[in-house]
């Protein structure tokens, strides 16, 4: 937040005062007063005394000065794009100012060239290659993690507003940061394309708000094609063609894969659609919708970190989560944050010990700068 | 001493002096007040917390008056709360935060925590009169509210082994002399 000084003058005047007599009325000096007008941030009790004394809102004095992007993504399930989203979507990003302001740390790292124009099937064999996955597997969740690292984006795993209805959104915070905020209420198993596909985004880093049909297509066919190799989604469905037209058997098979190899069933359906022309994802979507209802509230990040018994276990977990958030934001600001601060930067307001945790990263901390094992 | 003043206290206090003074909330000379927000902290299972087992017994002793309710139709708290969330960010301070301490400014209360940032920011920002969950605790004991035990000195021990926030020396040394009792190291 940055104070603006020239209003307070603006203000005074306003009130048809002068700055020796408005200093009289809130018992400063004129010097102090000057001083302020000058661009020094007044005090919180030399600030209420401002704005009682000329009866304007403490928001007429400031203004946010952190540069970042909030461009308007497809939400899920056709939900509408909307101003209220939108708005909700800036609050949270802007909620994050305090820690992404002024981080540099991240400005050395590979930046691949990519368009909404180019081909969707390069770039998504590009990124199975940089994820370290071996093999003709779908990209699992760790994966997607470890890409998020190579590519330098920070992942902040926080609740996400309902109304949001979104999984994760991209944002590039004060011209050096991409961030993905994912939403850690989210059913695991359909976390890996969510990510891929806001990468996707980060990797074309359009830094304008406007919603971008193309660049959407782009992002959802290159994360669901980097998610399923062409041969896994082959494999799958010579499995599908053994069972026949029993749609039971087969949606119960998907099921199974989707269990076995971490992923969503309504992606490995909807991929099989894409390349054979089937309608897979219509018939899947019921079965989809109870694995949900089953399982979302045991079965997403949150409930993932907190499975964790003690904190060394759970920064360990979230290390794997988010090492580059981890290492170079929540690091450097533990100490100068209060305990609610420090678990909400953890996405776990609330629910997580800051004090244990300060502790934690302190322990963490003092095993990089000797080099002993965490 | 201190002169008598009704205190709001944050949760880490509440953790550290609930067993040692139980009527703290209901015994008007303990001066204590607390919000719906330590309230509701207090009660929720927090992760890692397993180390405060005994919160379920001693949640009957709560007693939030400060209640979203009140605070909602008051405008004069709400402008209060919306100077304090300026300095939100610069400070490092949760939305929680910020309700607190716009409460303590608003109701003119004192400000107990075991959060040294938040007390920090309280003092330097807004002249709140901040105090130590110690401080507190010898400020009963000076007044007579409360008498030392050994169960009181466990208790003391117990903030050691849980690793409790470091108290400050001078209240540590007036504690020592206020109960001629060791502080436990």
């Amino acid at each position: 937040m940055k104070w603006l000084g020239n209003q307070l003058k603006n203000a005074i005047k306003q009130a048809q005062k002068t700055q020796e007599s408005f200093a009289n009325d809130i018992n400063v000096s004129r010097v102090t007063v000057s001083a302020w007008i000058k661009g020094q941030v007044p005090r919180g009790i030399e600030l209420m005394k401002i704005c009682r004394n000329l009866g304007m809102s403490p928001d007429l004095f400031f203004e946010d000065d952190v540069a970042f992007s909030c461009p308007r993504h497809r939400p899920k399930a056709h939900a509408k794009i909307t101003e209220s989203r939108q708005h909700l979507a800036e609050q949270m990003i802007t909620s994050f100012h305090d820690v992404f302001r002024g981080n540099f740390s991240n400005m050395l790292t590979p930046s691949l060239s990519y368009t909404r124009d180019s081909d969707p099937a390069r770039l998504a064999k590009e990124l199975r290659e940089r994820s370290g996955l071996v093999g003709d597997g779908p990209l699992r969740l760790q994966d997607v993690f470890n890409l998020a690292k190579y590519l330098g984006i920070f992942i902040v795993p926080i609740p996400f507003d309902p109304e949001l209805k979104s999984s994760a959104l991209y944002t590039f915070i004060d011209h050096h940061n991409k961030v993905i905020f994912i939403d850690n209420q989210t059913f695991l198993l359909d976390l890996v394309y969510f990510i891929l596909h806001e990468i996707c985004h980060a990797i074309i880093n359009n830094t304008s708000n406007d919603y971008d049909d193309k660049e959407e297509e782009f992002c959802e066919k290159t994360a669901g094609l980097a998610q399923y190799s062409d041969c896994y989604v082959q494999k799958i469905y010579s499995m599908i063609k053994l069972k026949g037209r029993y749609k039971g058997a087969v949606v119960n098979l998907l099921k199974e894969y989707s269990v076995k190899n971490h992923h969503s069933l309504f992606g490995i359906a909807k991929a099989i659609d894409i390349m054979y022309g089937t309608e897979w994802g219509g018939i899947v979507a019921p079965a989809t919708t109870k694995m949900k209802k089953e399982n979302q509230a045991t079965n997403n990040l949150e409930s993932l970190l907190l499975s964790q018994d003690n904190p060394h276990d759970f920064l360990r977990r979230f290390k794997s989560i988010s090492p580059l958030y981890l290492d170079q934001v929540i690091l450097k600001k533990y100490q100068s944050v209060t305990d609610r601060r420090l678990s909400e930067l953890f996405g776990l307001a609330n629910v997580l010990d800051g004090n244990d945790m300060r502790k934690e990263l302190e322990r963490y901390e003092d095993a990089i700068q000797t080099g002993c094992p965490y | 001493m201190r002169s008598r003043q009704v205190v709001l206290t944050d949760t880490c206090a509440v953790i550290m002096l609930l067993r040692i003074a139980p009527d703290m909330f209901h015994r008007e000379e303990y001066g204590c007040v607390m919000s719906f927000h330590v309230y509701e902290e207090f009660v929720k299972k927090k992760k890692f917390l397993e180390k405060y087992s005994w919160r379920p017994l001693f949640q009957k002793h709560l007693r939030a008056e400060i209640l979203p309710g009140h605070l909602n139709k008051d405008n004069l708290y709400r402008d209060v709360l919306g100077v304090v969330k300026k300095y939100q960010a610069r400070y490092g301070l949760s939305k929680e935060d910020c309700e607190i301490v716009a409460i303590a400014l608003h109701m003119n209360f004192d400000f107990c925590s075991g959060d040294s940032n938040l007390l920090a920011f309280a003092r330097e920002q807004f002249d709140l009169k901040t105090l130590s969950a110690l401080e507190l605790l010898n400020d009963w004991l000076e007044n007579g509210i409360l008498g030392w035990t050994d169960e009181a000195q466990a208790i003391l021990n117990d903030w050691i082994l849980k690793e409790e926030r470091r108290q400050p020396s001078k209240q540590i040394e007036r504690f020592e002399r206020l109960t001629r009792r060791k502080y436990p190291e």
